[in-house]
C-alpha cells in the first residue's frame, strides 16, 4: 500500500482530526476473540464485519501477534488495544483507519492524505470537461520518494520566444497549494501520485488547466501562450496568487506595465512611481516632488536600478513624471520590507526596473499620443523571416523606445508673457539588444538616456540628463547553478543657469558611476535557494562648476571639487524551506566603502561648532588616495510561519547602510541638488529595519489582506543647519548636521485581485522622526529632542477601484488621502528697517492641512481579439475630480493692514482632464 | 482660464494656486527687537526698540525707558536719547565714527536686562560712480487675466569694486522726494512749495557681495524699481536718493537671510524657513533670544531726478490744476503741509544737477 505524503507535523491538528472523526466512529461496537492471531488477520476480520477499512503496510505489522478479547467495545478502544503493544499509532478519516508506526504516521499519512485521495477520486466527477487529451502522464513509478510522493520539476517558457517566465502560478486545487516559477522560469514541487489537476496562470498569458497523472519523478517543459486579450488583473501582483502568504519575503511588490495603464493618470501619462504611491508605505511630500518616500525614508534612500544600471534622478519635469517608459517595461519590483542581501547601498528600498527586449516572435510596437507627450516602443527579433521559416528560433532580439514632450503649445496659450517665453521639454530613449546562445544563456546590452530642460522666461532655467548603459550576461553553468553578471556605467548631470545680465551663470554638478556585479544562484540543495555574489561600485562626483554665461556676465568662475568613492559588497543569502510551516531567508552582506581623493579634509576643534573660521588644520589627499574607509556588516533575516494554507505570519530584520547621500535643503529634490559620499565628517547612514506581518487570503486567493508593522532606527542621518549654504560650499561640513532617525508604522492592504470588479484599499500609519543633538547649540535642532521629519505624514489612505464593463471598457477610480506634512511656521512677526520678518519657532512643529484627491478614468479598447493585430484604446482621465486645492506649503506675504498674511500654495489646485490614444501592434 | 495658470504651475512649479490661509500659531512670547544702524555720517542716528507681535497685527509694543549706549573699540561711548514710540536718537556729536573702527551698542532695559551687539568694524566708504534711470515696459497680467503693459522706472548704478584681498558687501536703500507747489489760493499767502520725502520699503532687498563677481566695476546694477502711474507725484521735480551702504559680512548675511524669508513664495524650491539670528544678545542669559540687527555701515548717497517730460508718453497731471476746478477741493491745494511727510524746508541736495542736464 502506497500513500501520499504530507509533511504536516502538527500533532495537535492530528489530534483534533482524530477526535472529530472518532466521535463518529465511536458509535461502532465490536465483539471478537483472538488467540495468538496475526494483527493483519484481526484487521481483515473486522473489515469484513464492520463498516471500516484499515490501511497499513505489511512490513509495519509483520510478525505482530496478539491474544485479545472484545465484548461490545468501542472501535476506538479496540484499535488502541491492538496498536498499543507494538507502538503503533492510528488515524481515522471517515471510515478509514490508518495504522502505522508513530513517527511515520505523523509525517506521511496525515489527514491531508485522505483529503487529497478523496479529491483525486472526485476529480473527474467535478470536472467533466476533462478528456484524454487533457491528461499528461508524468514519471517513472520506480522513482517515487516515499509514501506516494514524487518530485516534479519543470520550466515554463513563453511559447513564442521560449523566454523563461518568472512568477508563473501553478495552482493544485486538490492540494490547496500554489507554487511559482523562479527567476529562470523553473519550479519544483512534491506531488502525490495519481491525478493532479493543475491550473497554470500568468498575467498576459492564457491560463492552462490540465491533469497530470503522476506516477514518478519527472522533469517537464511547459509552453505558455500569450493571452489573446488585454489584461484584467490588478496593478499589483506578487509572483503567485498567494505569494503574499507563501513567500518568505515581505514587503515586495511587482508591477507589470499593462497594470499600470489601468490607473487614472495625470495629463495622460501612465507612471510607474505614481502607481507605486497607491500602495501602503510609499508616499511623496507633494505634487510635483520628484522621487518617492518609503516608510519614512528620504528619496535618496531608494536604490533605483534599470536593467542593472544605477539611476540617480528618476524624475521628468521636476517630478511630475518618472523617467520610466511604461511601454518599455517588462517588470518593476519594489522591495520595501525585506531587502535581500544581494542589494546594498541604500537604506529604505530597492526599485528594480526590468525592460522588455526578449520578444523573439515578431516585431511589435506600442505607443501613445497624449496632450503633453507621445511615445513609441518597438521590440522584436532581429533575424530574417527566412530563418524563422527554416525553424530556427530567433536568437537575437531588440527593443527601441522613446518618449518626447511638446508641452510648449500649452504655454503659448497662456496670456502671461513670462510663461509664453518659457519652455518645458523632456525626452527619453531606451535601447536594448539581447542574444540567446545554446539554450544556456543570454547576453544583453541596454542603454538609456533622458534629458529635461525647463526655462522660465528669461530669468532662470534647469536642465538635467541621465545616461545609463549596462551589459548583462546570464549563464546556466549547470541545471542547478546559474550565473548573472552585469557591468554598468552611467552619469547624471545637472545644469542650472541664469541666462541674462551681469549675474548670468551656469552651474553644473552631477556624478558618474561604474558598477560590476556577479550573482551566483545555486538550487542544487533540496529546499534551499542559495545565492552569493560580489558587487563593486565606483562613484565619481563631478565638481560644482560655476561659470559666467554670456559676454555681459561678471560672475567669477568657481569650481568646488567633490570627493569620489568606491564600494565593495560581498553577500550570501539562503532561502530555505524547513517544512510546510517554516521558511527562512538568511543573508549576510559585507560592505567596504572608501572615500577617495582628491580633496581636503578640514579639521575642527572637538566639541566646537564647525565653521570656516574654526578650522585648525587640513589634510590634502591626492587623486585616488583613500581619505576614509568604512566597513559594514549587514545581516538580513526573514522568516515565514504558515498558520494555514491561506495565512501566514512573517518577521523580517534588515540592517542597511548607505554611503552616498543626496544633499538637498528643499522639501522636494531640485536639479541643483548634488550627491555626497560618506567621509570623515559624514559617516555612512545605517538603518536597522524590523517588520512583522500577518498575511491572509480568502476565497482561493481572490481576496488578499495583510497587516505589516515596521520599526526603523537610523544612525548618522543628514540634516541641515538653518539656511544652510550648500552650493559652491567647499566646507560643506559646516552646514550639515548628523543625527538619529526613527520611523515606525503599520500598513494594511485589502484587495480583490480578479474579476469584473477589482481594486484595493491601502492604509498606512507612518511616523518619521529626527533627532539632532550636537555637541553645541549651533549643531543642535529643537533642543536635541526628537522632532517630526519632513516625511512624517501619519495617515495615508488609498482606494483603487476598477470595474470592467466588458473586455473592452474599464472604469477606474483612485482616491488618495494623506495627512499634511510638518512645516515650520512663525509664532510672531517683527519689523527691521521696514521689512516685516516672521519669527519661526521650532522646526516642523506645525502641519499643513491633509491632502486628498479623487481621480477617474475610462478606457475603451478596440480590437481586443487576437486576430486583429492592431489594437488601440482611448483613455479619458480626470485628475483631481473635485478640484481640491491641496496645500503644498504655507508662506507669508506683506500686507498693509496686517503686517504679513499667511497664504497657502497649491501646486495643482484644479481639475485636470486628459485624453490619451494608445496603440499596439 | 484658471487651468492654464495651473499648467504654468505644472511646468515651472511656481505658485499654481495661492489663497489665504488662516494660521493660528501665535506664541505668547514677544521678543525684544533691535532695529538700528550707525554710519560714518555726522548726522543723528535712530535706533528702535520694540517687541515682536502676533500674526496678523501691525502693532508693535515699543520698549520705553531703556538706556542705550554706543561704544567704540577703545571704550569711548555716546548715549542715545529716548524719543517717542521706542525710538532712541544718537546725536552723533560725541563719539567719532569712522571706517576701520569697531562699534557696538549696549541696551539696558528697565528690568536691568542687559544686551549687547557683536562688535562690527565699519567698512570703507565706496562711492558709486553713477546712478541713472531707464523707463522700461513690462507685461503683466491684471486681475482679469488680461495682459497689461506697465512702465517701470528702473534705477541702475555703476560702482567700483576693489578686490585687494577684501570683499565688499553692499546694501542699497532708497528714498524719493518730490516737490509740490500750492495753488494761488489767497492774495495774502503766496503759494508755498512743499518737499515730500518718503522711504521706499520693499521686500526685494537690494544686496550685493563682491564675492560673486570679479573685481573692477559693478555696472548697470538695478538698485530700484518703481511702477510709474500717471501720478501727480511726478509732475514736478522728483528725486531718487540711493544710499549705498558698505556693510560687514555679518550684516550682508543677515539681510540676505531676511531677503530669503521675506521673498519666500512657498514653492518647493524654497529653503525650509528657520529663525533668523541677529547680532544682539543678552549678556547674562544666552537663552534670551533677541531679534533684529544693529548695523555698522559706511554710506555714500547718490541721486538722480525726473521731470514729467522724462516719463513721456505718460501724461502727468498735477494734483491741483488751476484750470480744472474739480481738483480744487483737495485741502493740500492751498496747504501743502496737509500732504503726509511734507515739509517746507528745501532739502540740501535740491540743487543737484544730473549729468545730462
Amino acid at each position: 500500500m502506497k500513500f501520499f505524503f504530507s509533511i504536516f507535523p502538527l500533532f495537535s491538528l492530528l489530534t483534533v482530526t482524530f477526535l472529530s472523526q472518532a466521535q463518529v466512529m465511536e458509535k461502532i461496537s465490536i465483539t471478537g476473540n483472538y488467540q495468538d492471531t496475526n494483527l493483519s488477520n484481526i484487521f481483515y476480520d473486522i473489515e469484513n464485519v464492520y463498516p471500516v477499512q484499515f490501511f497499513y503496510k505489511k512490513e509495519w505489522i509483520k510478525d505482530m501477534r496478539l491474544s485479545i478479547v472484545f465484548q461490545e467495545e468501542s472501535i476506538l478502544d479496540v484499535i488502541q488495544k491492538l496498536t498499543k503493544p507494538y507502538n503503533l499509532n492510528f488515524l481515522i478519516y471517515y471510515n478509514s483507519i490508518i495504522i502505522a508506526p508513530e513517527d511515520i504516521l505523523n509525517q506521511d499519512y496525515t489527514r491531508e492524505y485522505f483529503v487529497i485521495r478523496n479529491r483525486q477520486k472526485n476529480l473527474f466527477k467535478s470536472n467533466n470537461w476533462i478528456t484524454a487529451s487533457d491528461i499528461i502522464h508524468l514519471g517513472d513509478s520506480t522513482k517515487e520518494i516515499s509514501a506516494g510522493q514524487v518530485v516534479i520539476k519543470g520550466v515554463i517558457v513563453d511559447q513564442l520566444n521560449e523566454e523563461p517566465l518568472r512568477g508563473v502560478n501553478l495552482h493544485f486545487e486538490a492540494l490547496n497549494m500554489t507554487t511559482s516559477t523562479d527567476n529562470a522560469g523553473k519550479f519544483e514541487i512534491l506531488l502525490p501520485t495519481g491525478y493532479n489537476l493543475v491550473e497554470i496562470s500568468y498575467i498576459g498569458y492564457e491560463t492552462q488547466k490540465i491533469v497530470w497523472e503522476v506516477s514518478g519523478q519527472e522533469e517537464i517543459r511547459i509552453l505558455l501562450a500569450p493571452d489573446a486579450y488585454e489584461l484584467e488583473e490588478l496593478l499589483i501582483t506578487g509572483e503567485t496568487d498567494d505569494n503574499n502568504v507563501q513567500s518568505v519575503m515581505m514587503g515586495i511588490t511587482r508591477l507589470r506595465p499593462q497594470q499600470i495603464e489601468n490607473l487614472p493618470v495625470f495629463l495622460g501619462e501612465a507612471d510607474v512611481i505614481k502607481s507605486l504611491m497607491t500602495l501602503p508605505g510609499v508616499s511623496t511630500v507633494g505634487e510635483g516632488a520628484g522621487g518617492f518616500n518609503v516608510r519614512g525614508g528620504a528619496i535618496d534612500q531608494n536604490l533605483i536600478l534599470q536593467d542593472e544600471a544605477l539611476i540617480f534622478n528618476a524624475s521628468h519635469a521636476l517630478g511630475f513624471f518618472s523617467i520610466f517608459n511604461s511601454d518599455a517595461i517588462q517588470e518593476v519590483e519594489l522591495y520595501k520590507g525585506h531587502i535581500p542581501a544581494q542589494y546594498g547601498g541604500r537604506l529604505s528600498s530597492v526599485l528594480n526596473v526590468k525592460l522588455k527586449g526578449n520578444n523573439g516572435d515578431k516585431l511589435t510596437g506600442k505607443g501613445g499620443i497624449g496632450i503633453v507627450a507621445s511615445r513609441l516602443t518597438l521590440d522584436g527579433p532581429l533575424q530574417s523571416k527566412k530563418s524563422k521559416k527554416n525553424g530556427n528560433t530567433p536568437r537575437t532580439t531588440f527593443l527601441l523606445g522613446g518618449r518626447i514632450t511638446y508641452s510648449d503649445w500649452i504655454l503659448k496659450m497662456i496670456k502671461d508673457p513670462d510663461i509664453q517665453n518659457s519652455s518645458g521639454y523632456f525626452y527619453d530613449i531606451n535601447a536594448k539588444i539581447s542574444h540567446r546562445y545554446s539554450g544556456k544563456g543570454m547576453i544583453t546590452a541596454s542603454y538609456y538616456q533622458s534629458y529635461d530642460k525647463v526655462q522660465f522666461s528669461d530669468d532662470y532655467g534647469f536642465s538635467w540628463k541621465n545616461r545609463a548603459a549596462s551589459l548583462m550576461w546570464n549563464h546556466m553553468i549547470k541545471p542547478t547553478i546559474s550565473s548573472a553578471f552585469s557591468a554598468s556605467m552611467g552619469d547624471n548631470t545637472n545644469l542650472s543657469y541664469e541666462p541674462n545680465g551681469l549675474k548670468a551663470f551656469t552651474l553644473t554638478n552631477g556624478l558618474a558611476n561604474f558598477r560590476l556585479k556577479e550573482d551566483i544562484l545555486i538550487s542544487s540543495i533540496k529546499n534551499h535557494n542559495l545565492s552569493t555574489g560580489i558587487e563593486y561600485v565606483r562613484y565619481d562626483i563631478f565638481p560644482d562648476e560655476l561659470a559666467p554665461k554670456g559676454d555681459q556676465s561678471r560672475v567669477v568662475s568657481e569650481s568646488i571639487a567633490k570627493d569620489n568613492g568606491q564600494e565593495l559588497g560581498l553577500y550570501i543569502n539562503d532561502e530555505f524551506t524547513l517544512n510546510y510551516l517554516f521558511s527562512f531567508s538568511f543573508g549576510l552582506r559585507f560592505n567596504a566603502f572608501q572615500q577617495l581623493g582628491p580633496g581636503t579634509e578640514y579639521i575642527y576643534p572637538e566639541g566646537e561648532p564647525k565653521r570656516k573660521d574654526t578650522v585648525i588644520d587640513s589634510i590634502s589627499y591626492s587623486s585616488g588616495e583613500a581619505v576614509e574607509t568604512y566597513y559594514n556588516l549587514m545581516p538580513r533575516f526573514s522568516m515565514k510561519y504558515s498558520l494555514s494554507p491561506s495565512s501566514s505570519i512573517k518577521f523580517s530584520y534588515n540592517r542597511t547602510s548607505q554611503f552616498i547621500h543626496l544633499v538637498s535643503n528643499s522639501t522636494a529634490a531640485l536639479p541643483v541638488d548634488f550627491w555626497l559620499v560618506s567621509g570623515p565628517h559624514y559617516a555612512p547612514e545605517t538603518s536597522n529595519n524590523f517588520s512583522i506581518g500577518y498575511f491572509r487570503n480568502f476565497m482561493n486567493n481572490l481576496w488578499e489582506t495583510s497587516l505589516e508593522i515596521y520599526y526603523r532606527r537610523l544612525q548618522n542621518v543628514i540634516e541641515y543647519k538653518d539656511f544652510a549654504e550648500l552650493l559652491l560650499n567647499d566646507h560643506l561640513e559646516t552646514d550639515l548636521l548628523s543625527g538619529d532617525g526613527k520611523a515606525y508604522g503599520a500598513e494594511v492592504l485589502i484587495r480583490r485581485k480578479k474579476g469584473r470588479f477589482n481594486g484595493w484599499l491601502a492604509y498606512t500609519y507612518s511616523r518619521s522622526y529626527v533627532r539632532i543633538d550636537g555637541d553645541n547649540e549651533e549643531e543642535t535642532i529643537n533642543d536635541g529632542e526628537w522632532y517630526p521629519s519632513n516625511l512624517d505624514m501619519p495617515h495615508n489612505f488609498n482606494v483603487v477601484f476598477n470595474y470592467n464593463f466588458n473586455k473592452s471598457s474599464i472604469f477606474s477610480l483612485n482616491f488618495t488621502y494623506r495627512s499634511g506634512r510638518p512645516i515650520t511656521v512663525p509664532g510672531s512677526f517683527y519689523m527691521v528697517d521696514g521689512v516685516f520678518i516672521p519669527e519661526f519657532t521650532g522646526r516642523n512643529e506645525f502641519r499643513i492641512p491633509p491632502y486628498h484627491r479623487l481621480d477617474l478614468s475610462y478606457t475603451l479598447k478596440r480590437n481586443v481579439i487576437r486576430k486583429k493585430r492592431y489594437k488601440d484604446s482611448f483613455t479619458f482621465s480626470i485628475y483631481n475630480l473635485y478640484a481640491r486645492e491641496n496645500t503644498y506649503s504655507i508662506f507669508y506675504r506683506k500686507s498693509l493692514t496686517t503686517g504679513r498674511n499667511a497664504y497657502r500654495l497649491s501646486v495643482l489646485g484644479t481639475i485636470f482632464p486628459s485624453f490619451t490614444y494608445n496603440f499596439e501592434f | 482660464m484658471k487651468i492654464k495658470q495651473l499648467l504654468y504651475g505644472l511646468i515651472f512649479l511656481l505658485p499654481g494656486c495661492i489663497s489665504s490661509f488662516n494660521l493660528e500659531h501665535d506664541t505668547n512670547e514677544y521678543l525684544l527687537v533691535v532695529d538700528g544702524k550707525i554710519t560714518q555720517k555726522n548726522t543723528p542716528h535712530e535706533l528702535i526698540l520694540r517687541r515682536s507681535t502676533a500674526t496678523g497685527s501691525t502693532h508693535y509694543n515699543p520698549v520705553m525707558d531703556a538706556r542705550v549706549t554706543l561704544y567704540d573699540e577703545t571704550g569711548n561711548y555716546e548715549n542715545y536719547f529716548p524719543a517717542d514710540k521706542g525710538k532712541y536718537i544718537l546725536e552723533g556729536n560725541v563719539l567719532d565714527r569712522a571706517p576701520g573702527k569697531s562699534y557696538y551698542i549696549e541696551i539696558i532695559l528697565p528690568n536691568e536686562n542687559t544686551y549687547r551687539s557683536m562688535p562690527q568694524k565699519m567698512p570703507e566708504v565706496i562711492k558709486p560712480d553713477k546712478l541713472y534711470f531707464q523707463l522700461e515696459e513690462m507685461e503683466e497680467l491684471n486681475n482679469l487675466e488680461n495682459t497689461v503693459i506697465w512702465r517701470y522706472l528702473n534705477l541702475y548704478i555703476n560702482t567700483p569694486i576693489f578686490k585687494n584681498g577684501n570683499d565688499f558687501h553692499f546694501i542699497w536703500r532708497m528714498d524719493h522726494a518730490y516737490s509740490f507747489t500750492e495753488l494761488f489760493c489767497s492774495p495774502l499767502k503766496p503759494p508755498a512749495v512743499c518737499y515730500i520725502t518718503r522711504k521706499i520699503q520693499s521686500d526685494d532687498i537690494k544686496l550685493f557681495s563682491s564675492e560673486e563677481l570679479s573685481g573692477g566695476k559693478l555696472e548697470h546694477f538695478r538698485v530700484g524699481s518703481i511702477k510709474v502711474f500717471p501720478n501727480w507725484e511726478f509732475f514736478e521735480k522728483h528725486f531718487f536718493n540711493i544710499a549705498q551702504h558698505s556693510v560687514t559680512r555679518e550684516a550682508y548675511d543677515y539681510w540676505n537671510t531676511v531677503k530669503q524669508v521675506a521673498q519666500s513664495t512657498g514653492s518647493i524650491f524654497d529653503t525650509p524657513p528657520a529663525p533668523i539670528n541677529g547680532n544682539v544678545y543678552n549678556i547674562n542669559d544666552p537663552e534670551d533670544r533677541v531679534l533684529g540687527f544693529f548695523e555698522v555701515s559706511a554710506v555714500d548717497t547718490i541721486r538722480t531726478y525726473t521731470y514729467a517730460e522724462d516719463l513721456e508718453p505718460l501724461y502727468i497731471a498735477d494734483l491741483c490744476d488751476p484750470y480744472d476746478w474739480r481738483t480744487w477741493g483737495n485741502p493740500a491745494c492751498c496747504n501743502c503741509l496737509e500732504i503726509p511727510d511734507s515739509q517746507l524746508e528745501v532739502p540740501g541736495y535740491w540743487g543737484f544737477v544730473r549729468e545730462d542736464e
